[in-house]
């Protein structure tokens, strides 16, 4: 199993659309028709992390963030 | 009773020892296979597992946030010392750090809460009321969560459970919250003192019937059954919605030969057990765009694809329609409705988009002819628009 990240994910209520991520990784990351991340689930190949790690710096409020696979559906009552 | 009631329960409470209630809980959760009743039916054993060793905030869920269900209320109302019991019990097992019953401000629950908590402070300790505004999503597990500790009853972002922490805005996370819905507290107690058992279904069966109300049955009972009890046609060719307004439907051809237990099986799961039966005469694509409309209009306006994306599709419902306009609209549904899933905090526009692709599958041959007639089947049977 690789040990690094595998995906990238949006925090839905930080984000604002400023749209920067699908600059920094065309290759994942796609806008809505409102500017709103669209984010595909496909794992990174090891040499788009690197993009990866940009594109989560370059957010202008840190709502994009590196996960390793997926992330757990939440326990909702 | 077939079942293990709870509405017509004999009021008898339940022995709370102080030690070991976490492994006999846990066993006899697991036995019977719990799932929880306040629509996301999530099984409760492993919920309570994951709050092993956090000392949470347990918060028992009153608000009854579904529309037209008052099956809590009810269980409330005719069973407090079942709730009473397994808000103790679930407190103990747990070790929870403080007990918090949540209810929507002014509704017929804050009295009744108020009065338990006062009555049962000897099994429950100190217990709080919280009330949160009437809003759809106040209720959601964690805008429950976040108005405990902040007052603001909006969803959080959840990477994690909610017993994993409580992930605050702009501050370090808050401590488990561990938030059962008050009907499943109420289950817990009656198998604590039961054992596994049938279990019974609190149904809320509303829409065109002379009786509506909530009716306690077994999965055997029909659904044709239940809508009969409550003043309706079992024969009516109307659909029905299933769950709540974020729910399932089933055409009449289909509902009519179900029992209660079979409604997971097709698809439709009972969720807060709602069973609303259209009118005959009433077109069901209007009545899918005017739930859409208040859906739409409950979003919290946190998140992006739900605060602009539901009203873009519940606007693309109403031009469904248009005879003019309808084929343009449907395709851009089918393109747009699928995108807002999952890209939420909370899961509302899931639900959104969950009950109007269900429309779209059992309400295609009425679309057809609305399209084609400018109007519903049938338009002899039908008002003016």
């Amino acid at each position: 199993m690789t040990p690094g990240p595998s995906q990238v994910s949006v925090d839905p209520i930080s984000c604002t659309a400023h749209g920067l991520c699908a600059d920094w990784l065309p290759e994942r990351v796609t806008l809505d028709e409102w500017g709103y991340p669209l984010i595909d689930r496909e794992p990174l190949d090891p040499d788009l992390v690197k993009h990866a790690r940009r594109a989560v710096r370059e957010c202008p409020v840190q709502a994009l963030r590196l996960t390793r696979g997926q992330t757990k559906r939440s326990l909702t009552s | 009773m077939a079942f293990m009631t709870l509405l017509d329960h004999d009021g008898s409470r339940c022995a709370l020892p102080s030690e070991d209630v976490l492994p006999r809980l846990v066993a006899l959760l697991e036995r019977s296979m719990l799932r929880g009743r306040g629509g996301g039916a999530f099984p409760t054993a492993t919920k309570i597992n994951s709050a092993v060793g956090t000392r949470p905030t347990l918060i028992i869920n009153a608000c009854e946030g579904e529309p037209l269900v008052a099956k809590d209320f009810l269980v409330l109302q005719r069973s407090p010392g079942l709730v009473a019991d397994g808000a103790a019990l679930v407190a103990r097992a747990v070790q929870a750090r403080e007990v918090v019953f949540a209810a929507h401000q002014d509704s017929a629950m804050v009295p009744m809460l108020e009065a338990l908590i006062a009555a049962e402070s000897g099994r429950l300790g100190p217990a709080t009321l919280m009330t949160v505004p009437p809003r759809y999503v106040s209720s959601e597990a964690s805008a429950l969560a976040n108005a405990w500790h902040t007052g603001d009853a909006r969803p959080l972002s959840k990477q994690r459970p909610l017993t994993s922490g409580v992930p605050l805005r702009g501050r370090p996370a808050a401590p488990a919250a561990l938030v059962l819905n008050l009907e499943t507290i109420a289950r817990i107690a009656a198998l604590w003192a039961n054992g596994p058992g049938p279990t019974s279904w609190l149904v809320t069966v509303a829409g065109a019937l002379s009786q509506p109300g909530v009716r306690e049955v077994s999965g055997d009972a029909t659904i044709a059954e239940l809508v009969q009890a409550a003043g309706g046609d079992p024969r009516s060719q109307a659909p029905l919605l299933v769950g709540g307004y974020a729910g399932t439907w089933l055409p009449a051809e289909q509902w009519q030969r179900l029992r209660v237990a079979d409604l997971e099986h097709v698809g439709a799961p009972l969720g807060a057990g709602l069973l609303l039966l259209l009118d005959e005469a009433e077109c069901p694509l209007r009545t899918v765009s005017g739930i859409l409309d208040l859906l739409a209009a409950e979003s919290a306006g946190q998140c992006g694809p739900c605060m602009f994306g539901l009203p873009a599709l519940a606007q693309d419902w109403r031009e469904l329609l248009d005879p003019g306009l309808s084929r343009a609209a449907q395709s851009r549904l089918a393109r747009r409705l699928p995108l807002v899933v999952g890209r939420g905090a909370c899961h509302h526009p899931d639900g959104f988009a969950g009950m109007a692709g269900s429309a779209l599958r059992v309400f295609g041959p009425h679309l057809a002819e609305h399209r084609l007639r400018g109007g519903c089947p049938d338009q002899s049977l039908v008002g003016a628009a």
